[in-house]
């Protein structure tokens, strides 16, 4: 898969996971496998890269284990950053469908 | 490979492009990484495993960091980097011969404890009875996880421990240089050279006050020397204070005035020095090591120390009343010096012959004891 593709599909995952929770970096990852493979040395770069955005914060609360655990979560901007992703990618979606799976007549 | 290895590795490997900042979040991320996974339920080596040997992680970090986030990634000296790959690789074959080594050490050492836990539940009980009206000796309870943390220790903090039975420093591989202070809270100083460079957390609970490593960096055992962090101790602080620092060199002193609760030492392959002070109850254990007692006197104190050296310069007086020394395979020194006590405090009475009781024992099997001016 081209690089500048799939940066596109890992930002709108990791944005839109986060929207319904905020999470800690393990889980995500978790989260993240279970959809694709998705390797640890290109999520934390994009994870710096969209907290540098201004997309995500971090903010640290000690756990059920009584530790200090780093959470992610999605920021305002992220939320508009998002939104906006998505239609460009219900847009390519169709696109991608109709010429893919021939379903012009839709 | 274990984890702190691993990080140790990742870190050095980050430091030599990254700016400090940047090395921090990297290191904060891959270490909570581990910790969560672990957590969740994994082995540390599968762990280890699915992260990959740290050299090519941290090479796909600095170039996704590079590209991704536009963070600044200094360029390597080409030149000296063929002296580097040479230096890891030998760093690697020496860290696989130390870890062959450790592995059949553990295998002798599992074999011997056998026998050791069987002579060292007579001494136990030894120990027991010598001490049934104050039981000083505790297990070692379960390191405190369900403590809550209540942030890192920054430089020069203060710390109430006024409220708490119990102050523990658990810590390892480092110097601490612990004084008794007039001060009424506990003061911690870490000193600010880059090599010294550490963080501090402390945690609680009810009845315990404590202070760990946040990051346990990889340390070899010659860089104890130079990682120390100084302590001041309230002398009014009537509770009981804990070291429990493994490979560490413990050095306590200073001038009390007035008796402070009981101290306990746990330094093993260390070395615990104390000077010039007066002690409740001492506890001291350092097995290869060595314990230095200068001018000391202890209401009770209690010191054990295999294959190592025990010296107990202590002055005569009216306050010592049991002293239990515990050398197997090591040295005792006793010595009993007739020594001005104002030298060093005022509060002690000087020796009345006829109140004067002291009990010595002193244990060493392939050993040396020697007792003088008694």
């Amino acid at each position: 898969m081209d690089a500048q593709f799939k940066k596109g599909i890992l930002d709108l995952c990791v944005l839109s996971i986060l929207e319904k929770k905020e999470i800690y970096g393990y889980g995500l990852k978790m989260e993240m496998a279970s959809l694709m493979e998705v390797n640890e040395n290109t999520l934390y770069p994009l994870l710096r890269r969209l907290e540098k955005d201004g997309y995500l914060k971090t903010s640290a609360h000690v756990s059920d284990q009584g530790r200090m655990r780093k959470y992610y979560h999605i920021t305002e901007e992220g939320k508009k950053h998002l939104a906006s992703q998505r239609v460009e990618w219900r847009a390519f979606k169709q696109a991608a469908d109709r010429l893919i799976e021939g379903e012009d007549n839709g | 490979m274990n984890k702190y290895l691993f990080l140790g590795q990742l870190q050095s490997l980050l430091e030599k492009q990254l700016d400090e900042e940047e090395v921090r979040r990297v290191m904060d991320y891959y270490d909570n990484y581990m910790i969560e996974a672990i957590e969740y339920g994994k082995k540390e080596s599968e762990v280890l495993a699915e992260l990959g040997d740290p050299e090519h992680l941290a090479a796909t970090i600095l170039e996704n960091l590079k590209r991704e986030a536009d963070v600044e990634v200094k360029e390597q000296d080409h030149e000296d980097e063929a002296a580097k790959t040479e230096e890891t690789e030998r760093n690697n074959s020496l860290s696989a011969a130390f870890d062959d080594l450790m592995k059949s050490t553990t295998q002798t050492i599992n074999e011997a404890g056998k026998a050791a836990d069987l002579a060292a539940g007579k001494i136990a009980e030894y120990f027991t009875d010598l001490f049934t009206n104050e039981t000083f000796f505790e297990d070692s309870e379960q390191l405190a996880g369900n403590m809550s943390v209540m942030g890192e220790i920054k430089d020069g903090m203060e710390l109430s421990v006024d409220t708490y039975d119990t102050v523990r420093i658990m810590l390892a591989n480092i110097t601490i240089k612990a004084y008794f202070s007039e001060e009424e809270k506990m003061r911690i100083v870490i000193p600010h050279e880059k090599d010294a460079q550490f963080l501090l957390e402390v945690s609680h609970d009810e009845h315990t006050l404590a202070i760990r490593e946040k990051k346990a960096r990889i340390y070899n055992v010659f860089s104890s020397g130079r990682r120390y962090v100084e302590i001041y101790l309230p002398i009014n602080y009537k509770g009981k204070m804990k070291f429990e620092c493994s490979n560490s060199n413990i050095q306590l002193k200073g001038k009390s005035k007035k008796y402070p609760g009981p101290i306990s030492v746990d330094c093993d392959n260390g070395s615990v020095q104390i000077k010039d002070t007066i002690l409740g109850m001492l506890d001291v254990k350092c097995d290869n090591g060595r314990i230095d007692l200068k001018r000391v006197i202890a209401y009770k104190a209690v010191l054990n120390c295999c294959n190592g050296l025990i010296r107990y310069d202590m002055l005569e007086n009216d306050y010592a009343k049991n002293i239990a020394v515990q050398a197997q395979n090591g040295l005792i020194k006793i010595n009993n010096e007739r020594w001005s006590l104002s030298r060093v405090h005022h509060q002690i009475p000087a020796r009345n012959d006829s109140k004067y009781e002291l009990s010595v024992n002193a244990r060493c099997d392939n050993g040396m004891i020697r007792l003088t001016g008694f």
